[in-house]
């Protein structure tokens, strides 16, 4: 249960909820659903919503890392650019 | 008879399509959909170039997953456990797509975090140059706008200017010209061209000439005379690149004597050209005394 927990955890800091909402909300369920079946004494199920729970938790985590990343290097790709056209520009006299 | 060879006949057909229905679900594998995805997704990612490095971890966990689904399929398990790996298969292979995008976003950035520095350290290296090739442009003008300052203000010294409430005045005396006669006369060029250094030097300044004769002969002849050497003196520097509209010049003839016209010595003081440099950019104001 513990390794899902933090998982989720870390995603959410890196904000999938906002960035990766499916993956997110499916850990969620999956997680939920884990702790129901431990009530009902299924342990077997419990042990694979833990582990799907996981899985669903690194995607969201990975695809709002990857997000934010792209995006970063897109902006530092523009200013770049504008600093290229700045200092290629001749000086007025 | 007859009876018996049908009878024997079906139970041959009747085997025949037995063991073909055996067969048939043999050469029939089981299907899932979910297993299916999960394939694809496992097969994109194996072929995404971007997976790489840390990315591999949950590839691995992919095929991994994937494996025991297609094993448990074919032992015949239970769909549901079959699924629940094809879960994992799917989710795995999605995050090592993920994780590759993210490892290639953050080498791009890593790259253009160089650019970067190397377009500030360009820029920088262009303004260090630009600044000393312009401190030492304006060195060098300032040095050769003072150099020619100085000899300028050097040449009029040499001809005994003096600083007057109308300006600067130089007179030229009337060695300048023979007896008589208003043409320059050929010694005069180094007078002419040490007014023109001055006057070219300080384009804004205008200059006025003045010509003066002493009291011998008549009003008229004096008048005249003084004019054209006036004339003479402007056309002069017009030559040497003054501009005409800087240039007054005025006659006065015996008027504003500057020593007694009863010495030879005195009139010849009185026979000049005096030539007045304003202090600005406004003319010369006409002479009162």
């Amino acid at each position: 249960m513990t390794r899902a927990e933090v998982a989720i955890e870390q995603a959410q800091r890196d904000g999938a909820a906002e960035l990766a909402s499916e993956p997110f909300q499916e850990a969620q369920r999956k997680l939920n659903e884990a702790k129901a079946a431990v009530d009902q004494r299924d342990n077997v199920h419990a042990a694979q919503l833990v582990e799907e729970a996981f899985a669903a938790a690194r995607l969201a985590d990975l695809t709002a890392l990857s997000e934010k990343s792209a995006k970063a290097a897109a902006e530092v790709d523009k200013s770049i650019r504008t600093l290229e056209s700045e200092t290629n520009r001749p000086s007025s006299p | 008879m007859s009876t018996s060879i049908k009878l024997g006949t079906l139970s041959i057909l009747v085997a025949v399509a037995a063991t073909l229905t055996l067969v048939g679900c043999a050469a029939a594998p089981r299907q899932d959909a979910q297993l299916d995805a999960a394939r694809e997704a496992v097969a994109t990612a194996h072929r995404d170039p971007q997976v790489t490095g840390d990315a591999l971890i949950e590839l691995s966990k992919a095929d991994t997953a994937l494996n025991a689904a297609d094993a448990l399929l074919l032992a015949g398990k239970p769909l549901a456990d079959v699924e629940y790996q094809a879960y994992l298969a799917d989710r795995f292979a999605r995050a090592a797509q993920e994780h590759g995008k993210l490892l290639a976003s953050e080498k791009t950035i890593a790259e253009l975090d160089n650019r970067r520095n190397a377009v500030l350290l360009a820029a920088r290296e262009r303004e260090t140059r630009r600044a000393i090739a312009g401190a030492a442009s304006s060195a060098q003008e300032t040095a050769m706008a003072t150099g020619r300052a100085e000899r300028a203000e050097q040449e009029l010294a040499e001809l005994q200017a003096k600083h007057t409430d109308r300006g600067v005045v130089v007179t030229l005396g009337d060695v300048l010209f023979a007896t008589g006669r208003s043409e320059l006369q050929e010694g005069s060029q180094r007078s002419i061209s040490r007014l023109t250094a001055f006057l070219n030097e300080h384009p804004q300044r205008t200059v006025r000439i003045e010509g003066f004769t002493d009291s011998v002969g008549s009003d008229a002849y004096n008048q005249n005379l003084s004019e054209q050497r006036a004339a003479s003196v402007a056309g002069a520097l017009a030559r040497d690149g003054v501009d005409r509209s800087r240039i007054q010049m005025r006659g006065y003839g015996k008027s504003y004597p500057v020593a007694s016209n009863d010495s030879a010595a005195g009139r010849q003081q009185n026979r000049r050209v005096e030539v007045i440099i304003s202090d600005n950019d406004q003319s010369v104001p006409e002479r009162t005394r």
